[in-house]
């Protein structure tokens, strides 16, 4: 992108960059020196230090002394026992160091071993027991000491002006029909004043929160009320699921580098907690409804419970099958940078089509290397960007395609649902026609199911059932290796929603009747 | 049109001629090639068209080259799967019988087969070599770690206890 490399460039010849803008972050913050419990320092700190010092090292790490540190790590990562690790912390300072790192003792724990009470860190949990701090202060590695010092970001600090004058503006709230200068700023919109018509026609492509005047217009949950009311329910949090208890005391004292978060949409709580809250009217009407049909549904996952202490978060990502969604906080806050789909932003990496999309760097370690600074100076540019905090009560609509990313300034709960308004239905059947690998959360076992109901009741044509192929998973699409006729699927539901699709009025009928050679001749726009 | 030859050369000077898929399993190497000869196909008769290309690798001596290349020559026409180090059921899965024999070593030859593994990013022979490490240290006591890999104890008795002590739980399992 050539506004970027621009961007970059200036940045480069200007020094003094981070006070171009009230929210940039200055330098003097992102280089904030912390201290590891063990005394292990950044490599650079080796060039430094005595030749005594490289001695003892090269003692301490024996006939590895040659190896580089990832080399190291990697052969650490393959002993997969808590036994095995276990003595080597007991090897050396060196090796107690590396042993010791906390990635290592989780990959343990998701290789099959258990705890049930959190201590603290991986190992300790792992081990039953709070761990003395050895000094490994001749360990020199950037390896072990960047991840503790992403994990002791602070956010308060880095993102105070954001926090100071969103504190300001969050009892700003104005009616829909205003009119809102841009100024990177989310605006607050009375609830009541948002209409459908607004909506599709000022609002459907930008983010805004909605807010309302009732204070108990949304529950008020918290972890601890969460946890007092389901101590013992699982809930999915990424790669482990823990009963809530569990996940509280995690969520009090940890220092991963990314903290788990819980994202659940089927846990029996999940089901109970669905029952007491109401989304907005605006957010309300949602073509992926059609996806239910005979009391039975082939919808992906769509509404959440989002739970994270301080520090989770999302790095950048665009919402799936190009829906859009709605995020109310009901406790903590939330940091929100948004950026329009067309605007690549800095530090991610997309392929052509945005099938691969790799953000390599963690959320702290994406902001203290001065991304959150470039993005500062892409939105001045761009002029379409928003940067925002949620509080308990705002929610916030995130457009269909948005890149967004979310930081958690506090332990925060919030609820998302992601759904289509009828004003994005063109797009999202774009998505489905042209991204059709892309596609995800639909479950083929499912759909197939779905689709022979309604091939029964006649509503759909049975040649669609041979679009399948061998269905032999039930996992979600996107992590397989097949597509689904999805989009034939939505047309012909829309259809019997007397609904029509624009561009594409014809398909249905000529699919249905013509062979499938057909098709690949009017697929081309 | 014959494939122009190519030519290793160890940091001890001796030159190894060898295959271009066998170099080729170093993907610094390949890389290295991809710059040397853009578009094979396309290009014209060149005047150098004979002349080899020597390729320096001033990491690697002799002895250890000699290892390598066997190696890549017995997989010269093994696709090896593209993303094998991240996949953790790769990670876990058996050092291959073939590779275990060949790196059946002093433990000399295997430290300098894996860093050479490593700088010429064969990441194939590179994960069997790690796990060949993983196997040497799996099972053993600190003491008998110690030994293996010559490393000294720099820990006081109190620390050491105490690590011990803290660390009972996968001990007693």
């Amino acid at each position: 992108m050539p506004g970027q490399t621009e961007e970059s460039r200036k940045r480069q010849k200007t020094p003094t960059a981070g006070t171009f803008h009230p929210y940039a972050i200055p330098a003097s913050l992102s280089l904030q020196v912390v201290s590891h419990p063990l005394k292990i320092r950044p490599a650079g700190n080796l060039l430094l230090a005595r030749k005594e010092t490289e001695e003892k090292l090269h003692m301490s790490m024996g006939d590895f002394y040659r190896f580089p540190e990832q080399l190291i790590m990697d052969i650490l990562g393959l002993l997969d026992s808590a036994a095995d690790l276990g003595h080597m912390m007991c090897v050396s300072r060196f090796f107690y160091a590396f042993a010791s790192s906390d990635e290592l003792w989780k990959q343990v724990y998701l290789r099959g071993e258990r705890f049930d009470r959190w201590l603290g860190s991986w190992k300790e949990s792992i081990l039953r027991c709070k761990q003395s701090a050895i000094d490994c202060s001749i360990v020199h590695s950037d390896l072990l000491f960047v991840p503790y010092q992403n994990s002791q970001v602070d956010y308060s600090r880095l993102f105070e002006k954001i926090i100071i004058t969103e504190n300001k503006r969050r009892h700003q709230v104005m009616p829909a029909s205003a009119s809102i200068p841009y100024d990177l700023s989310i605006p607050r919109l009375d609830e009541n004043t948002m209409t459908a018509l607004l909506f599709s026609q000022r609002f459907h492509d930008r983010p805004f929160i909605l807010k309302s005047t009732d204070p108990a217009r949304w529950p008020a949950w918290t972890l601890d009320t969460l946890r007092a009311r389901f101590p013992n329910t699982t809930f999915r949090q990424e790669c482990v699921q823990w009963p809530l208890k569990l996940y509280a005391e995690y969520c009090a004292s940890n220092q991963d580098e990314s903290p788990l978060y819980l994202f659940d949409c089927n846990s029996e709580a999940m089901k109970q907690l669905k029952t007491e809250f109401v989304r907005p009217g605006v957010f309300s009407e949602d073509m992926f409804d059609v996806f239910t049909r005979h009391g039975y549904s082939c919808r992906p996952d769509h509404t959440w419970l989002i739970v994270g202490p301080h520090r989770s978060g999302s790095t950048f990502h665009k919402d799936p099958n190009s829906t859009s969604a709605w995020n109310t906080v009901l406790d903590g806050s939330k940091l929100w940078i948004m950026l329009p789909p067309d605007v690549t932003p800095p530090g991610v990496h997309t392929n052509e089509d945005e099938s691969e999309v790799t953000s390599p760097l963690g959320l702290a370690e994406w902001v203290l290397s001065g991304f959150f600074n470039d993005t500062l100076k892409v939105a001045r540019a761009e002029q379409r960007c928003a940067i925002g905090i949620t509080f308990p009560g705002e929610c916030l609509h995130v457009p269909a395609g948005w890149w967004h990313m979310v930081i958690n300034l506090e332990d925060t709960v919030a609820l998302t649902a992601n759904f289509v308004p009828e004003c994005k239905l063109e797009e999202v059947a774009r998505f489905f026609r042209k991204k059709q690998d892309q596609v995800s959360g639909f479950h083929p076992a499912t759909v197939l199911e779905f689709v022979r109901r309604c091939v029964a009741a006649g509503e759909m044509d049975g040649g669609l059932l041979q679009k399948f192929g061998e269905v032999d998973s039930n996992d979600d699409i996107g992590e397989l290796d097949v597509q689904l006729p999805i989009y034939e699927i939505f047309e012909r539901l829309l259809q019997l929603n007397g609904k029509q699709l624009k561009q594409h009025r014809s398909l249905w009928k000529s699919l249905t009747q013509q062979s499938t050679g057909f098709r690949f001749a009017i697929d081309i726009e | 049109m014959t494939e122009r030859k190519i030519i290793i050369i160890t940091s001890d000077g001796d030159k190894f001629p060898v295959e271009r898929k066998v170099a080729e399993k170093s993907i610094l190497i390949k890389n290295m090639l991809k710059n040397l000869l853009p578009a094979e196909e396309e290009e014209e008769d060149d005047e150098d068209e004979d002349e080899p290309i020597e390729i320096p690798t001033q990491n690697v001596r002799s002895a250890v080259m000699k290892n390598i290349l066997e190696w890549c020559d017995h997989y010269k026409d093994y696709n090896f799967p593209d993303d094998e180090q991240d996949d953790d059921s790769k990670k876990s899965a058996p050092i291959d019988a073939w590779d275990k024999n060949f790196l059946n070593v002093d433990q000399e030859m295997l430290y300098e087969i894996i860093l050479a593994a490593n700088y010429l990013n064969i990441k194939p022979l590179l994960n069997a070599g790690c796990k060949v490490v993983a196997e040497m240290i799996r099972g053993k006591s600190p003491e008998e770690i110690r030994k293996t890999f010559n490393i000294v104890n720099d820990f006081t008795p109190e620390e050491e206890a105490a690590i011990r002590r803290e660390n009972e739980w996968a001990e007693d399992r």
